[in-house]
């Protein structure tokens, strides 16, 4: 297609025929604004649609599977992987206008939404009954619950209440054929295939989802935060360890290095001491009594632990100052460095200490500051590679650091990803955690529910080329 | 105790080797056979697999809060090593099962509730494909969005994909206080009292209701765990709903018992809500048990339903809800495939054990 058309394709007036002019992009200059996500990569799609009811997803995939075309779903394209890119063009399915919180059970503490909704929305939505919606990826604010189903969204709560596969109890689905089912349920227990588990986290890559119903939590009587700085980085993971070890599971243990601290000090003001070179926030949710309990503890291994620095939020709103100060830490990298690189893998919690030793190793050898935000209790890491786009080279030196860093979290036992997915960023990278056996089992259920590779095709599959010569064993997949 | 024809690796690779093995047409797999007289009989010509000698634990590091255990240990095994860490694999299984057992029938109890099912706690697994590969799902860490989650489609699978060799778990620790208060009064107050528990921040570990076939009356057995402030405070809340509503405090609570008895018996899987409905007005006359955590209802019944009675309970199921019925006692809680997902569910056999060859027979049942 050309940016200069006038006049929509053949693809895009059958796409106006079925969900009308306004709901599809087909200009060029419309386009452009959907060729990237949060992701470094980028590709234009040659349609982009909005539809507004699981028919209109349905007969979209259909006239798919009629014309060949892929179809990509894309949320609030806030994704760090490029879930939401449409690597191979074709349509993408945009859920924005699909975004009606349908039903909110009390009595089973369910809503059932549609992907749509924004993840903040629906905690605000029922916040009024006591209720919430959990998992609070930093995207919060923008991300849709279906990118967060796209992605297994996780978030610095996600400590003592799962990620976003351990609050979604139903799926609607569009099949890439189509066809729509139903999957999972108000019942706790699942069916013996557990369909819901596999098509949570499965990066849009077996379905488009079209209704999410959701698990609710209510709401704790109190909350508490802890601050504790430490000399380092790695002082401060021991005593993480040891908090972990103690039997304790706070809400959240989050961590910020000394470059994060600054940044965020410079930028927000949260209050956080000078010169701390490992700043861990602790956030507790429960009964008064049962959170005060905890925190006294936690305190006494942060002190064990030689730290500097330990303090209670005095109240609410410097506990509110204290958290805008980490949510807010991603965008203070704008004082450091004029652009930065999100990381995100996971370690063994026990070994925080010595993969973060690596990750400066990493960047005194590549040249690159690295600051360091963290859901610790997790110990998933999130490395933000500073670097100056101008600079001659520079990408390959960032790639190159990730990749480290990435080594050094799988060597020790750990993930690529905690968070963000593979998508496109790292499917270089998959068989520094998957071997070839693995990656063909995962090609086989592919081609199970998506046999003519029509959704989100070209991602988490490594690439020929790149880490990985996969063994040809007649998939159809040989391409990717 | 192994039977002489079963086959038993000693270990991972030899069990692959095993599968790999193309003299076998197809193979039946199982753990201690804990769960045996709950499924059918292997099918003709089937090579039967015990795991029972893949029994290390591979990997425990309690500041970690995880554990990777093989296949063929036995959860008391399992749980007596975790507990001289202070810390528990939370789930309600025999402590003669297999690990193997509980995640390949996704095994749940009232202790969901509280810690949630298997299903949350499984990390990673390292399997056998029918084609004899070693594979792995998921990882050893506690979080990881890093490929396909297959282990979650494993975990229920009865052993129709894959043969389970080593599982990661999300672990525990063991409550520092746990106390078990019970309660007897109407049903309905019973009812709303379980109603008040799980809409609130009082949500106990567990939380399971019984009632006689011929009285309104029922009892209910609330089981809470903590850290000691934790727990008093919800004593203390808990109590004082109960004389609110007028329950009866019942000292010491009446076990109850899950055995499987004689006669015909409904078990319903059902949301906590018509968990609750089914407690107070079951749909026929009987003993009824209703476990809040895992949504299910057991009724003993007096006499076998009428078929178009259980056809007319069935059409009001909602999506996800089962419903399974025998007429000799409680013997198969089955999990059934929710309705329209049953070519999804050949085709995704077909993708993995293209040659049948694990469990042939036992997908058919649970469709």
């Amino acid at each position: 297609m050309s940016a200069t058309s006038d006049k929509p394709n053949a693809l895009a007036a059958r796409l106006i025929s079925l969900l009308g002019d306004e709901a599809v992009f087909w200009k060029g200059y419309d386009l452009r604004l959907y060729e990237y996500d949060a992701a470094l990569e980028t590709a234009r799609p040659e349609t982009v649609v909005f539809p507004t009811s699981t028919e209109e997803v349905a007969a979209v995939v259909k006239l798919c599977n009629e014309l060949d075309v892929p179809f990509t779903a894309r949320g609030a394209g806030t994704g760090l992987s490029g879930g939401a890119i449409p690597a191979r063009r074709g349509v993408l399915v945009c859920f924005t206008r699909m975004n009606r919180i349908l039903e909110v059970d009390e009595a089973n503490l369910t809503a059932l939404v549609e992907p749509g909704v924004v993840n903040l929305h629906l905690s605000e939505a029922v916040r009024h009954l006591g209720l919430q919606f959990v998992p609070d990826p930093s995207s919060q604010r923008s991300s849709t619950i279906g990118g967060n189903v796209g992605e297994n969204s996780g978030g610095p709560h996600t400590l003592a209440y799962g990620v976003t596969t351990n609050h979604v109890l139903g799926l609607e689905a569009v099949m890439p054929d189509g066809e729509v089912v139903w999957l999972g349920g108000k019942t706790a227990t699942p069916g013996a295939y557990d369909f819901v588990g596999v098509l949570v986290g499965s990066e849009g890559m077996l379905a488009l989802v079209t209704k999410v119903l959701v698990r609710l939590v209510p709401l704790s009587e109190h909350g508490a935060t802890l601050l504790a700085a430490f000399d380092s980085v790695a002082v401060a993971s021991k005593a993480v360890s040891a908090v972990i070890a103690a039997g304790i599971v706070p809400a959240a243990l989050e961590m910020m290095d000394r470059l994060a601290t600054q940044a965020i000090e410079a930028s927000v003001h949260a209050g956080y001491p000078d010169g701390a070179g490992g700043v861990l926030l602790v956030d507790f949710e429960g009964f008064k009594e049962e959170v005060e309990e905890s925190i006294t503890a936690v305190a006494a291994i942060c002190r064990d632990h030689g730290a500097l620095q330990v303090r209670e939020a005095a109240s609410q709103k410097e506990r509110a100052l204290l958290w805008a100060g980490r949510k807010g830490a991603f965008g203070a990298m704008g004082r450091l460095s004029p652009n930065f690189y999100t990381m995100d893998g996971v370690v063994p919690r026990t070994r925080l200490t010595e993969v973060l030793n690596g990750v400066d190793r990493v960047s005194e050898e590549m040249g690159l500051p690295i600051a360091n935000v963290f859901h610790a209790g997790d110990g998933n890491i999130h490395p933000l590679v500073l670097f100056d786009e101008d600079e001659d080279g520079v990408m390959e030196r960032v790639h190159e650091a990730a990749r480290r860093i990435l080594e050094l979290c799988t060597q020790a036992g750990g993930s690529l990803t905690g968070e963000h997915g593979i998508g496109l960023e790292k499917q270089g990278m998959v068989p520094l955690q998957f071997s070839a056996a693995d990656v063909e089992v995962m090609r086989r259920m592919k081609l199970a529910f998506d046999p003519r590779e029509l959704c989100n095709p070209g991602k988490m599959f490594p690439t020929p080329g790149q880490c990985l010569e996969l063994t040809a064993t007649g998939s159809r997949l040989s391409g990717w | 105790m192994i039977a002489a024809d079963v086959l038993a690796p000693a270990d991972r690779e030899e069990a692959a080797a095993l599968i790999a093995e193309p003299a076998h047409e197809h193979f039946w797999l199982s753990g201690q056979g804990t769960g045996a007289a709950l499924l059918p009989q292997p099918g003709m010509g089937a090579t039967q697999i015990c795991t029972g000698r893949l029994n290390r634990i591979v990997e425990y590091e309690p500041a970690d809060l995880t554990v990777t255990v093989e296949a063929g240990c036995q959860l008391g095994v399992l749980q007596e090593a975790l507990g001289a860490a202070g810390q528990f694999l939370p789930v309600d299984y025999p402590a003669s099962g297999t690990v193997g057992g509980l995640v390949a029938t996704a095994a749940a109890g009232p202790r969901a509730l509280g810690y949630g099912s298997i299903r949350e706690r499984l990390l990673g697994v390292t399997a056998i494909t029918p084609e004899g590969q070693l594979v792995r799902s998921g990882s050893r860490v506690v979080k990881s969005v890093s490929g396909f989650d297959l282990h979650r489609l494993y975990c229920g699978s009865f052993g129709t994909l894959v043969l389970i060799v080593e599982a990661t778990f999300k672990l525990a620790p063991l409550p520092a206080r746990h106390e078990t208060l019970g309660f007897v009064g109407s049903r309905s107050l019973i009812a709303e009292f379980a109603g008040a528990l799980l809409g609130s921040q009082l949500r106990p570990t567990s939380l399971v209701a019984t009632g006689g076939a011929r009285s309104d009356d029922g009892q209910i057995v609330v089981v809470i765990e903590g850290g000691a402030a934790r727990v008093q405070r919800l004593d203390q809340e808990i109590r004082t709903l109960a004389v609110r509503l007028a329950l009866q405090p019942d000292s010491p609570p009446n076990a109850i018992a899950k055995e499987a008895t004689a006669g015909p018996c409904l078990t319903l899987q059902v949301s906590a809500a018509a968990a609750r409905d089914a407690f107070l007005s079951p749909p026929f006359p009987g003993e009824v048990m209703a476990d809040f955590g895992t949504g299910q209802v057991v009724l003993q019944l007096e006499s076998a339903p009428e078929e178009r009675n259980l056809s007319a309970l069935k059409a009001q199921l909602q999506p996800g809800d089962s419903l399974s019925y025998s007429a000799e006692g409680n013997t198969l809680r089955r999990r059934r495939l929710e309705p329209g997902t049953r070519e999804l569910a050949r085709r995704i056999k077909q993708a993995l054990d293209p040659n049948d060859r694990l469990n042939r027979g036992l997908l058919e049942t649970l469709l």
